[in-house]
């Protein structure tokens, strides 16, 4: 089939996809031809403004007030709880804090044992603080977990109450 | 939607991209109502259909990061959104057969684009105007292109499953929802050139 053809028939499968009905195989054929046709692509927009303005003829039916606000509530509380686990799951400053403190706390030691302590005494120490750090690190991390769930439980509870 | 109208979706989808819940919070009331409307009548449950509305809006929270302006309008991303929700609910609890084969499913929304048309002289809202034009639209169709554009939005119905519906080959389903939705694209056009 040449070029033409193929986007003649391509561009007769876009109203289906603004209607989101094509089938897999359709869709896939018509995604990687949308890749390099600048034109079907803003049809397509064109059909699915189309398809998306048929929702307004679906018999009104009000939201009750009161209802709209319950919701709008909960949405906000819902919205707030993931915000809370996502900052604790991203923050760079919690990512990076433990490995900075551990290895500026490496830093010092090594300087200070390779000038005042003979060898086996300085790795001695080393070894000892290191495994207190990993239990602490391990200690704290646990808590931040449970205190992160434990925050979206209750927001999760107040959004239903 | 107007140019002014679409361009403050935009704005706004992009602030929510960027984790602005007082922008989220405008889009939720300036939308809330229709997209329950819209899953109301695709689900007919109250209760389901605000479910749809928390979905809806919670996935524009998590996505609105990956809107593309070129693929349509703010408006066009959220209503298929809400749309695809209450359909998922509706193939889930198995009640697609239900819906496509009450009779009053398929047939009230034709009586109701009847309705809407005869308010247009009354028309003074943006949203009776846009609604009117919308109905003028598929009012201009013949009833079986109608129909097959109905079950395909409102009922998820792929191209086999209407044309078993419908008893119709395949080839023709095909064809009548190409030639509706060309017809409504272009009669719908001026809606997308309107000024701020």
């Amino acid at each position: 089939m040449n070029q033409g053809r193929q986007h003649e028939e391509l561009q007769g499968m876009l109203p289906a996809a603004a209607l989101e009905i094509l089938d897999g195989a359709e869709l896939e054929r018509l995604l990687a031809h949308l890749g390099g046709c600048p034109e079907c692509v803003e049809l397509l927009r064109e059909y699915r403004d189309a398809a998306a303005a048929l929702a307004l003829l679906a018999p009104a039916r009000g939201l009750d007030p009161s209802r709209a606000v319950t919701l709008r509530n909960r949405l906000m509380a819902r919205v707030q709880a993931d915000r809370g686990t996502h900052a604790t799951r991203t923050s760079p400053v919690d990512r990076w804090m433990g490995w900075m403190v551990a290895a500026g706390l490496a830093g010092v030691l090594l300087v200070h044992h390779s000038v005042h302590r003979t060898l086996d005494l300085g790795w001695l120490a080393a070894g000892v603080l290191t495994f207190v750090l990993v239990g602490l690190g391990i200690y704290a991390r646990r808590q931040q977990r449970r205190a992160a769930e434990l925050q979206q439980r209750e927001e999760l509870r107040r959004s239903k109450g | 939607m107007t140019r002014a109208h679409e361009e403050h979706d935009r704005t706004l989808l992009r602030r929510i991209a960027d984790g602005d819940e007082s922008a989220l919070a405008v889009l939720y009331d300036g939308w809330a109502e229709r997209v329950h409307t819209l899953a109301f009548w695709i689900l007919k449950d109250p209760d389901e259909a605000e479910d749809v509305v928390e979905e809806t809006f919670w996935q524009a929270w998590r996505t609105a990061g990956r809107y593309d302006s070129r693929r349509g309008a703010g408006s066009t991303w959220l209503i298929m959104i809400a749309r695809s929700r209450a359909l998922d609910r509706l193939r889930a609890r198995r009640r697609w057969a239900d819906w496509t084969t009450t009779p009053g499913n398929t047939g009230l929304l034709l009586e109701n684009t009847a309705a809407v048309s005869a308010e247009i002289p009354d028309a003074h809202s943006e949203r009776t105007e846009r609604q009117a034009a919308v109905a003028a639209a598929l009012d201009g169709l013949p009833p079986e292109q109608r129909r097959v554009v109905e079950l395909a939005f409102f009922g998820g119905l792929s191209h086999s499953e209407i044309a078993e519906r419908m008893a119709e080959p395949l080839g023709t389903v095909k064809t009548r929802i190409r030639l509706a939705m060309q017809k409504l694209r272009q009669r719908l056009a001026f809606l997308r050139e309107e000024g701020p």
